[in-house]
């Protein structure tokens, strides 16, 4: 029994420590292939094409959902309050800047690119051309991390901000719509309790999911085990875990930047 | 002299001991047959060779110079001196075989046509992705990127496993001519006897991580050992575990 909760522990740690080893090889090789200009650039942009373009429909449909429940949520709550709901857009857009849009975005990131990076890598591991690859003396790290990780990043900040000006179209038009603003009128509201620094702060959090993403999906796909069903809980695995990395670091990352 | 020595081989995977003091040696020009039931350790002792998997115990020496495998940048130089062709095709499905054969160095693009004369590959494949061919395909364009680099030794595993006889014939005349026409050192890690005995100049017999037998085709022919009776046979004596 003991012997099993160690192991559990084990794994754990495991799982805690080995995207922040891999992120750390990264930033060294990065450096590296900066100053001898060795970066696959091919490979950056198939990946940046992969991660952000085919990722942007189901992203600003998902964000258009959830600006529209939001608004209308919103609305319903400070009416019951406050028996108006003149500051529905502020507070709103406050929401969306710093949590909805960077962890709705990247929470679909994990499902698509996550999950994907994982399954190819891990196919990859077991059908030996990671192997290949070491026999013909080319980093892993740096022909199928970096390339991912510059493309995960990309897509999460540039899906952030597509999901913000998505979002604010749709809840002017919700509101003049149904709540009888006038677009003008709701637009100039918005941006009451919005500062540039919760922008930044956003941004801060797109950047620092979409590190996660690619670090942990890439570590569950080196180091599958096994055939097909390795692949498959190769690709479960990233989801799962880089979803729980993406709350705590939203969590943590709201806290140092908002409450202090 | 020039050849390929592995020195008292270990390696335990798991709990279990795949490689038990393992020797064996490769010269230039040379074709060494490897046998054994599945699971043994073959691939793993091949993978240990070109420092994919790190032996515990024991010393692998090429051209007289010992290897490190703890060192990645050392093992590039052996690598280069020793190709090996994966079980697997092992192709990057997301580049055109010509991508393949030139990833990593593209120097070898010089070379592609004369190769795939030399292996009856129609050059209308280089553009072709690796999913749009035939696994036989797909197993010589694996061989045909290891000729690429010119290796000194060459590593097979497996080589003629799910191919059809024709391709095996192929891939046969390959293998000699790589060893007799070109000087190449050939480790073959194989199931397929007819083809030991067509081009081994020496077989070992790998038994419970141990070599239990080593020497001529005429050698395992005669061997009264069970594993070797069994493949010869190929029937399995379960009272004995063969």
């Amino acid at each position: 029994m003991r012997n099993n909760e160690q192991r559990v522990l084990f794994l754990g740690f495991e799982a805690l420590l080995s995207p922040i080893r891999l992120f750390a090889t990264s930033c060294r090789v990065l450096v590296f292939s900066i100053v001898n200009i060795r970066l696959h650039g091919r490979e950056i942009t198939n990946q940046m094409f992969e991660s952000a373009v085919l990722s942007l429909p189901i992203i600003l449909f998902s964000l258009t959902i959830v600006s529209l429940m939001s608004i209308l949520e919103f609305s319903w709550h400070m009416k019951l309050v406050l028996k108006q709901d003149a500051l529905v857009p502020g507070f709103s857009m406050v929401l969306m800047v710093r949590e909805v849009a960077p962890v709705v975005t990247a929470m679909l990131l994990t499902s698509r690119v996550g999950a994907s990076i994982a399954a190819e890598l891990g196919f990859m591991k077991v059908t030996e051309q990671l192997d290949q690859l070491k026999l013909l003396s080319v980093s892993e790290v740096e022909y199928l991390v970096i390339p991912r990780w510059v493309g995960c990043v990309f897509a999460s900040i540039t899906l952030t901000l597509a999901s913000l000006v998505t979002s604010i179209c749709v809840s002017t038009g919700i509101a003049s719509r149904f709540m009888n603003y006038q677009p003008h009128e709701f637009f100039n509201t918005l941006f009451v309790f919005t500062k540039a620094f919760d922008l930044g702060g956003g941004l801060l959090k797109a950047f620092c999911f979409g590190t996660i993403i690619p670090f942990v999906s890439c570590v569950c796909g080196l180091s599958c085990q096994g055939g097909s069903r390795g692949v498959g809980q190769a690709a479960t695995r990233a989801v799962v875990q880089s979803c729980l990395f993406i709350i705590f670091a939203d969590f943590f990352l709201s806290y140092w930047l908002w409450t202090f | 002299m020039n050849m390929l020595e592995v020195k008292n081989l270990s390696k335990v995977l798991g709990e279990r001991q795949v490689l038990e003091n393992m020797s064996l040696s490769v010269q230039q020009g040379e074709i060494l047959f490897v046998l054994g039931r599945s699971g043994v350790g073959k691939s793993v002792l091949l993978k240990t060779i070109v420092g994919l998997i790190h032996q515990d115990k024991g010393e692998v020496w090429i051209d007289g110079e010992k290897t490190h495998p703890e060192r990645e940048l050392a093992m590039v130089a052996v690598r280069r001196q020793c190709g090996l062709v994966f079980q697997s095709p092992a192709l990057f499905d997301s580049m055109t075989v010509k991508e393949n054969l030139i990833f990593g160095d593209e120097d070898k693009a010089r070379h592609i046509s004369a190769t795939m004369a030399w292996l009856k590959l129609p050059e209308k494949i280089l553009n072709f992705y690796p999913s749009e061919l035939s696994f036989g395909f797909q197993k010589k364009v694996s061989l045909l990127r290891t000729l690429l680099s010119n290796p000194k030794y060459l590593l097979f595993d497996e080589p003629t496993t799910g191919l059809d006889p024709v391709t095996t014939n192929l891939v046969n005349d390959v293998i000699r001519d790589c060893a007799k026409a070109r000087n190449m050192g050939c480790l073959v890690v194989s199931h397929d006897l007819q083809s030991a005995y067509h081009l081994a100049d020496r077989i070992v017999l790998i038994d419970q991580g141990k070599i239990a037998l080593s020497g001529t085709p005429s050698n395992f022919k005669e061997s009264d050992y069970p594993l070797a009776v069994a493949f010869r046979k190929g029937t399995i004596n379960f009272a004995e575990g063969y």
